[in-house]
């Protein structure tokens, strides 16, 4: 077969590649301004993709989606009305086209459940998604700004160690635990704050977030101050922190514009990824304390196979971390003068 | 002002133990004197700076011994509390040159203009500080400055950014400048305008000045006296002038051998390298490199330089010096640096 | 040739001595690794050996409803009746194994799927399998498998598919960036001007370089993996009562909750022990890892 050996002798060792004459030399400031370019079509990319993948949801139920969901005995008429509702007739690229051009003009559908409109539904709901998501950020930072800094500066092998171990435990319980028992502490056993519910005003509604927040926010804080010290420790090394040490400035100052500022970029390089572990952790603390957001609704609409509010939330989360992703990268770039001379 | 007196200094090992990097350095500073002191790299002189300004745990280093006393107060082991008046305060430090060595992500102005804006609230001052920063920049000779001003250090040639450093390093008046290598990373025209600058500025604003440098010849620009540091260990200190033309240490004397050659076109270095941390020689640190000692020892070191390690400098013509045998140099004219003899030197 | 046989004899000359290396390999080992070996031994020893001592049916309820911690029920009982203690252990077995499933397929095929798509020269294929691995990487595990869990029906079986579906896309990831360093040495280019087929390439010089590295990032994404699990379980996408797991056993107690905290307590804890043991392990290979790219 092919294995048999050929005849031709061993190739000789790589030429030198020849140098890439493509390559775009631009000035310094256009180069930031391409690279967000790119990074500005890869997002539409991938928010394309993400059309496709909601798209698909529907497409890859076993069987007939429509059998499964009006059963084997549905009149003709109903099963061809909601056939048209999933956007299930015709050739499978103008489904896709007849999908999308809705999906274009603000329609995502109607719950098959209420009949309602998906995005109606979701403008309803977004607002206390994105509180809690908002509340668990600043809870986040919260944590991680003086573990960073505590954990960047220090040489004690011990605090390493037991922050080690602590950040990994508190990574690794998930969010639903952590909501779960911080009920159970602060809502049943201690009665300071309300198990559930939710009202919509604010100052008021906070009562109602706390505690969601936390559980969204410990482990995320976690991370971030993992990173953050990582950071912080290898900006301390650098040189200038010195020259600003002996300049003499104040501390708040010192910390502040010598360690923080120019420690924040791989942090806020990771906010993307943190968004979708947040919008993760939402649906399921929503869940914990009845919050009627966006979570709850997806996860309802899956156990009811309300197709149309699945597609509508997916598409809806993916176009928030797609959106999130392309600002932080460009924040990065922007900010660090490092990650500019670099790349 | 300033006396350093048997200072020691000890990098920490994993395990807490110290290794030395410098030992028993004596220095002294007067008002408005300018200091030089030289030495190769690894020779400790960057750490007894840092020691000056209490950076030293940024490097993992400790005071192992000794005292440092800076207008009366001591240093060594003083706390946080009192290194915050004096760092910055009465003790400047502008690092090697170099664009690690200064804050990357923000304007120059915005540097200059925070640390103003804190000295004028801790002087009571009343002077706004987008002009005291100008008046910064204007004494550190900085043209354009409203376009520095909006510039981050990227931008700047290394000239400029080390006139920034400086710049920082005056905005509270003090009363002495420690310049650690600052004009290595330069070009040969830039390095002579930075020392042009920085006698200027010694000069007007009274200062007193260490000046260390690997450069022989950038320090006798200067300086009114030099300390020359070789492994850790001060060898020979004096008035400047005294111990260049007439050096009482083998290694001062190689040093200048080698400036001059270097004068005139041709290069001639000390033979053999310097001993790294950790690895110093029992007897006299030079000793291995040593020209004299080999002839005297008639091609090994000879046995009074291998015993008591590494001598203490004593009073010789008129400066501190640590060679055993600094007498013997005394009757040369010319300094000789003993490259002949070593280059005999049996394996 | 000889290069080609490298891979080959490095894996003959390792098998030797395995005991003395396991050992030796112990010893080395940093103390959170250990740390993190000796949970999950305890914890697979106990997901055995409780349900099969206990003298409690895990899944029949019994009188004896929210009963508190006790010397007969050491964890309390549920509002069944039934023993949290053997449920709790039954569980780790479940969730263990399910974790496990769902992600050796997924590494497996994400390996292979990165190589091809590391070592491929063709442009369109390249960025086809670049888009697809980032547009499913964009959503979070939980999010995009419980969608899934929408066209595939509640249950073991479809979290497992969604968990497949989706999963692959992270190891992939993770071999195209090697299998693109790999792609430019010179034994490759050797063996391609020998004119071996694409599947030998892969299959004998491409995929076993990739494999260790993405076998690494599997143990760290166990840890997601298994979380994911509980979650969806939580959410009532996953495993169903009475089966036991941690995620469904949480959600019934919560229900609960003003009447008894042992349901609710011990199953959550022992999720975040078992998930700290992983990530422990996680880190002492991560760090090992690291290390030798420096030294």
């Amino acid at each position: 077969m092919t294995d048999s050996l050929p005849t031709r002798s061993l190739p000789l060792p790589a030429e030198a590649p020849a140098p890439d004459t493509r390559v775009f030399d631009a000035p310094k400031r256009d180069r930031v301004l391409w690279l967000i370019g790119r990074r500005l079509v890869r997002a539409i990319l991938v928010a394309w993709g993400v059309s496709l993948l909601a798209f698909a949801i529907v497409r890859i139920v076993p069987g007939d989606p429509v059998a499964t969901l009006l059963g084997e005995e549905a009149t003709p008429d109903r099963v061809e009305v909601l056939r048209e509702r999933l956007h299930l007739d015709g050739s499978v690229a103008s489904q896709y086209g007849s999908w999308m051009s809705d999906v274009l003009r603000g329609d995502l559908g109607q719950s098959l459940q209420t009949t309602r409109p998906v995005l109606e539904t979701i403008g309803d709901r977004l607002p206390i998604t994105l509180w809690l998501i908002g509340l668990g950020m600043v809870f986040a930072l919260i944590l991680a700004i003086p573990l960073g800094l505590i954990g960047g500066l220090t040489r004690s092998n011990w605090y390493k160690q037991s922050f080690g171990l602590g950040s990994a435990a508190l990574i690794a319980t998930p969010p639903f635990v952590t909501g779960v028992l911080l009920l159970l502490v602060f809502g049943v056993r201690l009665r300071w704050l309300p198990v559930a519910g939710y009202v919509d005003t604010f100052p008021q509604n906070l009562e109602y977030l706390l505690l969601p927040a936390v559980a969204v926010g410990v482990p995320v804080g976690m991370i971030f101050a993992i990173v953050l010290q990582e950071s912080i420790r290898e900006t301390n090394a650098e040189e200038f922190v010195e020259t600003g040490l002996v300049w003499g400035l104040a501390k708040p100052q010192f910390v502040w514009r010598y360690l923080l500022r120019p420690s924040v970029a791989p942090v806020i390089g990771l906010m993307g990824y943190i968004v979708g572990a947040n919008l993760a952790a939402a649906v399921v603390v929503e869940t914990v304390f009845n919050l009627e957001g966006i979570g709850t609704y997806l996860v309802r609409a899956v156990l009811a196979r309300d197709y149309p509010v699945v597609q509508g939330t997916l598409f809806t989360f993916g176009f928030i971390v797609v959106v999130v992703h392309f600002l932080s990268d460009s924040i990065s770039a922007l900010i660090d003068p490092r990650a500019r001379t670099l790349s | 002002m300033l006396s350093v007196d048997d200072l020691s200094i000890g990098l920490v090992g994993r395990r807490g133990e110290t290794v030395p990097v410098v030992e028993r350095a004596r220095l002294r500073i007067g008002e408005g004197e300018t200091l030089g002191l030289v030495g190769e790299s690894g020779s400790g002189k960057s750490m007894l700076c840092r020691s000056l300004v209490g950076t030293l745990y940024r490097h993992s280093a400790v005071v192992t011994g000794g005292s440092i006393r800076f207008e009366g107060t001591e240093l060594v082991g003083a706390s946080d509390a009192v290194w915050r008046t004096v760092r910055g305060h009465r003790i400047a430090y502008v690092p090697q040159s170099s664009l690690a060595g200064i804050n990357p992500v923000l304007t120059v102005g915005r540097q200059l203009t925070a640390l103003v804006r804190a000295a004028s609230r801790d002087a009571g001052g009343d002077r706004s500080p987008r002009a005291r920063v100008r008046e910064l920049l204007e004494l550190v000779e900085i043209p354009r400055i409203d376009s520095v001003m909006n510039e981050r250090p990227h931008q700047l040639s290394g000239g400029m950014r080390q006139r920034v450093i400086i710049a920082g390093a005056l905005a509270r008046d003090p009363s002495l400048l420690i310049a650690d290598e600052p004009t290595t990373a330069l070009d040969v025209r830039v390095q002579a305008r930075i020392l042009d600058l920085l006698r200027r500025l010694r000069e007007q604003l009274g200062m007193s000045l260490l000046l260390v440098s690997h450069d022989l010849a950038v320090v006798e620009e200067v300086c009114d006296a030099i300390v020359v540091l070789y492994a850790g260990a001060v060898m020979e200190s004096g008035p400047q002038a005294l111990v260049r033309e007439q050096p009482r240490h083998p290694y001062t004397a190689g040093l200048v051998a080698a400036a001059r050659m270097e004068l005139a076109g041709g290069y001639e270095p000390i033979p053999g390298e310097a001993p790294s941390v950790g690895a110093w020689p029992a007897a006299c640190r030079f000793s291995p490199r040593c020209g004299l000692t080999l002839r005297l020892g008639e091609g090994a070191p000879h046995s009074r330089c291998c015993e008591g390690g590494q001598p203490q400098p004593a009073e010789v013509d008129g400066r501190l010096t640590a060679c055993l045998f600094a007498s013997s140099l005394a009757g040369e004219g010319a300094p000789t640096v003993g490259a002949q003899t070593v280059a005999g030197e049996t394996p | 040739m000889t290069a080609l046989g490298e891979v080959g004899a490095r894996s003959a000359a390792a098998a030797g001595g395995l005991r003395g290396r396991l050992v030796a390999g112990w010893r080395s080992m940093p103390t959170g690794m250990r740390f993190g070996i000796g949970i999950m031994v305890l914890m697979i020893v106990l997901s055995v050996a409780v349900p099969a001592l206990s003298p409690y049916d895990t899944r029949r309820g019994s009188p004896d409803a929210n009963l508190p911690p006790s010397a007969e029920y050491w964890f309390g009982t549920d509002h069944l009746g039934r023993d949290v203690f053997a449920r709790t252990f039954e569980a780790a077995r479940i969730d263990i194994v399910l974790a496990a499933a769902a992600v050796s397929v997924p590494l497996l095929v994400g390996t292979i799927v990165g190589s091809i798509i590391g070592i491929t020269r063709s442009r369109l294929a390249q960025s086809a399998g670049d888009l697809a691995i980032e547009v499913i990487n964009s959503f979070p595990t939980l999010i995009i498998v419980i969608a899934l869990v929408a066209a595939f029906g509640r249950g073991t079986r479809g979290i497992l598919l969604g968990l497949f579906i989706t999963a692959w896309a992270r190891y992939a990831k993770v071999a195209r960036a090697r299998a693109l360093v790999i792609r430019d040495m010179d034994y490759l280019e050797a063996g391609r001007c020998l004119g071996y087929s694409r599947a030998r390439i892969l299959g004998r010089h491409v995929a076993p370089n990739v494999f260790p590295l993405t076998l690494a990032y599997a143990v760290s994404d166990f840890v997601v993996v298994i979380l994911a699990v509980a979650g969806l379980s939580f959410l009532g996408a996953g495993v169903q009562p009475p089966t036991p797991e941690w995620g469904a056993m949480l959600n019934d107690a919560r229900l609960h909750i003003f009447r008894a905290w042992w349901p609710v307590l011990f199953p959550g804890v022992m999720l975040s022990i078992t998930a700290l043991g992983v990530s422990l392990i996680a880190q002492g290979i991560g760090r090992r890892a690291s290390e030798n790219l420096v030294g």
